[in-house]
């Protein structure tokens, strides 16, 4: 009977547990509801002073930097000192996973306080009624010219005047080169990043340069099994003169002829041997870390490559590598119909199911001050939005550079229907790169402008829908 | 002697074919934890050899401060610990119903434990999520982001299959047993708790092992229904190595260990019950 | 494996009559209370939300009516239909890679996985040194979390990575290293960790299964003549035939629906695993959260639900014979 004992003891023991571990969760979540409750009873009674009752602002953000909640809270720290009533909590969302969440988030109203949405995501979700208009709030934080206009464009759906978001940061890509290697095969920098003839002519000439006894490819460029497929083609379509829709945002004519010779002539340098094929199969992450390690010369990246190159080994970072001493940034190279170069970032905005909306407004105030964008530069590595930042003389060389690159810089169209529209380019996309790494079918002007139109076609059944 | 010999050469033979397949088989558990001792830009560029100069064991306290994962480690264990205790005990309820009794519905209801199996979980994952908004919305209590919510779901997805093994090894516990039990007065339930349930030890061992794993390994609902570290649990947690600009997978690689070995250890205390609790279970399966 | 094991009333005789049917009920009222709990979690969790899943599929639900939820405008079959009859129908293009797929990693992940558990069961079911310790560390692979399966094989799998490494640099098996996470090798990358996650478990069933045929059966095999591979096709493999079964059904399922693996080896987590690499469940949860097409994610769902209910079918007629004899 000892053993009837044990197992009936077991079985209540399950029950109790599961109880007394429910019981203990819900008091967790309910005191963290409480400051949402307390809040809206103050914001009712006293809307126009700003409340010195005890406020928790949830606060999704996604991995922008290397601690993404320590950063992001110490970033805060000042505001958070001088308003010790606040209490902010960060929750990071993974990129894989946080299109799901904030669409559900959206949709049903159930969400944080101050949300983190990619720039080109801010009109989808703005169309979904997930997050809340800010148009007449944005003059506290300089209106639209205080900000990079490229940026600033997506804060709107295309075709309104409302305004959903406020700039965070700037993600702006450029070309990483190493000065050592075109040093040795005797290319002058400055001329070789002018159009696009000289840009390959350079690479054909660092191509396959010995460096400390190893060969070492012109380009790295990843492949189809990057997270920005899309991001890292539209720049050559539009230097080509391409565009991804009409200007009514009605038709889809990326797939024609100048959207073709774009791809073609990015996807040129890999077919023609001047990028190891073993790239295309790699991510961005792999091949930054392909150029620190010295299998290429060339890369295209953002600014975070440089401070990734100032961090230690022990913290991730590669500055133990030779090419964090002998790297420089350069513009992309023109194209015939001049220079473009992709602008992302994140956008700042306060979601339309919050309860404390006044408290989030305050602190996305904090977060586009001019105190705030620069410490958030510097522990994420990104660029400031805000053009007084952007100009600024105290900015280092690398970082000058990519602000000179945001002048060029362009971005998709900021219709709602984005969203899709870049899960169906990013399929097609990498459809592309398997033709280029030769693993389905052959490549040609042919195959890829079929691809092209597919992705057209659905893209056309998107926006049209 | 000669037929001898030629047994004992392929006994040999068999038994290197078993090492080798061993060996290869936790190859790749190796080789995650060689891995991790790498430094990121090492993972990042490919790893082919096997010597490694400098092992980099800050990684295995770089993990912990990068991203809060002791927190989510928390939660793994609370939600599916309960998951697998109310799981477990409804299955053993049902199972015992299901091997014991020929009731009216009972193919019924054996039909809809094998349907729960069809539904694609992103068929139902947002309408669950409404749901719970709406019984919060209803009876203010919140579901969305808290353990329970959590618990209520995992312990639905994995009751089914785990009454399949409870019924199993129910109904490889002969049925005198009960009978002579209920001769001596016991009532059913009675018949139950004192005869069966001690039977079915190894049997409840090996569900809530089963359970446990199925459940430490979901994905798609812990991303979605949870909003805040405090709920979250390691499949969502450890993605957030994954950075859009900065990946950290020598921290990633060291979470995969550190979330694998612990189970792994428990695996190695509670298989002897595993392994027997499948075997009389299985094979009624 | 039989729905109705114990019979403890004459069942065939009671049926057509009410009283009987009732008394049945009454006589078995234990049985229902030990129910209880898991058909109200059972109802909350999967009947109420399926319902509301076969609703979706009749709506247009898109991210301007996402919000309205099941109140979005009514389409009737149009869901079906574009999924179905519009070759146009981009959701549909991408479903197309999805179903082969699926069809050819639920096979081969299947069959793999039975015939290593079985092999690995009879060599593990054999005497040998070591034996405890390397049925134990044959089980682990199954103790590693699928999340962490896609992302260690995702390296192990690149191009300069360890597979290749001896594939070609061991054992010369290839002149060049393939591309294994692009193009056709790509459903390979999924299917191997599968099996080899998916294996270990079956190993210890089949162990299971084989410790209870009597070794009596082939001793007396061994004396009139039979040689192993006649024992094994005629006395193992027929004894084991109601485990096979059961774990033939749960892993046909579990392969149909597999997500996780898939969905961390490729693009960080938010790529598209390719042509040969999509499977059902990561093209489902495309169309539903990537397209914003909830309506038409749920009625290929339920087109999926409706395919995988004629397999039970025949499943169950195949095995019928099996699942009653016990």
């Amino acid at each position: 009977m000892k053993k009837t004992a044990v197992s009936i003891g077991a079985l209540l023991m399950a029950f109790s547990v599961a109880i007394s571990g429910c019981g203990g969760n819900n008091n967790q979540s309910s005191s963290a509801n409480n400051g949402g409750v307390k809040e809206e009873s103050s914001a009712t009674a006293a809307p126009a002073t700003p409340s010195t009752e005890p406020v928790t602002l949830n606060a999704w953000v996604m991995p922008n930097s290397p601690k993404p909640d320590a950063d992001f809270l110490k970033t805060l720290d000042p505001y958070l000192k001088e308003h010790p009533n606040v209490t902010v909590k960060v929750t990071v969302l993974d990129w894989g996973s946080a299109w799901t969440k904030i669409t559900t988030a959206a949709t049903s109203g159930e969400g944080p306080d101050l949300l983190q949405l990619g720039s080109t995501w801010v009109p989808a979700i703005a169309s979904m009624g997930g997050i809340d208009k800010v148009t007449d709030k944005v003059a506290d934080v300089g209106g639209a010219e205080a900000f990079l206009p490229a940026i600033w464009n997506t804060t709107s759906i295309a075709g309104d005047s409302e305004v959903y978001g406020v700039p965070w940061f700037v993600d702006a890509r450029a070309i990483y080169y190493r000065t050592d290697v075109f040093k040795q095969a005797g290319i002058d920098p400055v001329t070789a990043f002018k159009d696009w003839d000289s840009f390959k002519g350079a690479l054909e000439a660092v191509n396959g340069q010995t460096v400390d006894g190893k060969k070492i490819a012109a380009l790295g460029l990843p492949g189809k099994n990057d997270w920005n497929v899309v991001h890292n083609i539209f720049p050559w379509i539009w230097a080509a003169g391409g565009e991804v829709l009409t200007e009514d945002n009605k038709n889809v004519i990326f797939n024609e002829e100048k959207g073709l010779k774009g791809v073609m002539f990015y996807t040129g340098l890999a077919h023609e041997g001047l990028v190891d094929k073993s790239s295309l199969e790699k991510n961005s992450s792999q091949i930054e870390s392909d150029f620190g390690d010295g299998k290429s010369a060339v890369i295209i990246s953002g600014p975070w490559l440089a401070k990734n190159f100032a961090t230690p080994k022990a913290n991730g970072g590669m500055a133990d590598m030779k090419a964090a001493k002998n790297f420089a940034v350069a513009p992309l190279p023109a194209g015939p119909e001049g220079q473009v170069t992709f602008v992302g970032g994140s956008e700042l905005t306060v979601f339309s199911g919050s309860k404390n909306k006044e408290a989030t407004w305050e602190l996305i105030k904090y977060l586009t001050s001019d105190e705030a964008q620069k410490a958030y530069a510097n522990v994420s590595g990104q660029l400031p939005t805000k053009l007084s930042l952007l100009e600024s003389p105290d900015l280092d060389a690398n970082m000058k550079a990519f602000s000179e690159a945001t002048k060029y810089g362009r971005t998709y169209p900021a219709i709602p229907q984005w969203g899709p529209t870049e899960t169906a380019l990013q399929k097609h996309f990498a459809n592309i790169w398997d033709i280029v790494a030769g693993v389905k079918g052959t490549y040609g002007e042919e195959s890829i402008k079929k691809e092209l139109d597919s992705a057209a076609a659905e893209v056309k059944a998107i926006i049209n829908q | 002697m000669n037929t001898h010999r030629k047994r004992s050469v392929s006994s040999f033979l068999l038994t290197s074919l078993t090492w080798i397949i061993v060996v290869v088989t936790i190859f790749p558990i190796l080789w995650m934890i060689f891995t991790s001792l790498h430094s990121n830009n090492q993972i990042l560029n490919g790893i082919t050899t096997f010597s490694l100069p400098k092992p980099q064991w800050v990684n295995y306290i770089n993990m912990w401060d990068t991203v809060n994962f002791a927190i989510y480690f928390r939660n793994s264990l609370l939600i599916c610990g309960a998951t697998t205790l109310l799981a477990g005990s409804f299955a053993v309820l049902a199972g015992y119903a299901l091997a014991r009794f020929d009731f009216p519905g009972s193919k019924l209801f054996g039909m809809s434990i094998i349907s729960t199996q069809l539904i694609p979980g992103i068929m139902f994952l947002f309408p669950i999520y409404l749901m719970f908004l709406w019984i919060k919305n209803t009876f203010g209590l919140p579901m969305i982001n808290t353990y329970w919510g959590m618990i209520l779901v995992y312990t639905a997805f994995y009751t089914p299959i785990s009454i399949w093994i409870m019924r199993g090894f129910f109904v490889s516990i002969p049925r005198d047993l009960e009978e002579s039990a209920s001769i001596d007065g016991c009532t059913r339930f009675q018949a139950f708790y004192r005869i069966i349930l001690p039977l079915s030890v190894p049997g409840i061992i090996a569900t809530g092992i089963f359970i446990f794993l199925t459940a430490w390994d979901e994905l798609l609902f812990a991303w979605v229904l949870t909003t805040s570290s405090d709920v979250q649990t390691i499949p969502v947690g450890i993605r957030l190595f994954v950075g859009q600009y900065n990946t950290r997978y020598d921290l990633l690689m060291a979470a995969s260990t550190v979330v694998t070995v612990p189970v792994m250890v428990v695996f190695f205390m509670t298989q002897k019950y595993f392994i027997s609790g499948m075997t009389a279970g299985a094979v009624k399966g | 494996m039989r729905l109705h094991t114990e019979k403890n009333l004459p069942a065939k005789a009671s049926s057509g009559k009410r009283g009987l049917w009732r008394k049945r009920i009454r006589e078995n009222k234990f049985a229902y209370m030990l129910m209880v709990p898991t058909i109200i979690f059972m109802m909350l969790v999967h009947l109420i939300p399926m319902l509301e899943g076969i609703w979706m599929s009749f709506l247009k639900l898109n991210q301007f009516t996402l919000g309205k939820f099941l109140k979005a405008p009514f389409v009737g079959l149009d869901n079906y239909i574009g999924l179905l009859f519009n070759s146009d129908n981009p959701v549909r293009q991408g479903l197309n890679f999805a179903v082969r797929n699926t069809a050819i990693y639920a096979v081969i992940v299947t069959i793999g996985v039975m015939i290593m558990g079985l092999m690995m069961a009879m060599l593990m079911n054999r005497d040998f040194p070591g034996r405890g310790i390397a049925r134990t560390a044959m089980l682990l692979p199954w103790v590693v979390p699928s999340y962490v399966v896609g992302v260690l094989w995702g390296f192990m799998w690149q191009q300069n990575g360890i597979i290749n490494y001896f594939l070609v640099d061991v054992l010369h098996l290839f002149a060049d290293k393939p591309f294994w996470l692009m193009g056709p090798n790509t459903i390979w990358a999924i299917i191997i960790p599968t099996i080899w996650r998916g294996w270990p478990f079956l190993m210890v069933i089949f162990l299971a299964g084989l410790q209870t045929i009597p070794d009596d059966i082939y001793e007396a095999a061994t004396i009139d003549g039979a040689h192993k591979l006649r024992q094994f096709w005629h006395i193992t493999l027929p004894m084991l035939k109601p485990v096979i079964a059961v774990q033939l059904l749960f892993q046909i399922i579990n392969n149909v629906y597999s997500y996780n693996i898939v969905a961390t080896m490729f693009g960080n987590g938010a790529g598209y695993p390719g042509e040969w690499g999509d499977l059902m469940m990561t093209a489902l949860t495309r169309q539903s959260f990537g397209y914003w097409s909830f309506g038409s994610g749920s009625a290929a769902s339920i087109m999926l639900m409706i395919v995988m209910l004629m397999v039970v079918g025949v499943w169950y007629r195949a095995f019928r014979t099996e699942l009653n004899a016990q």
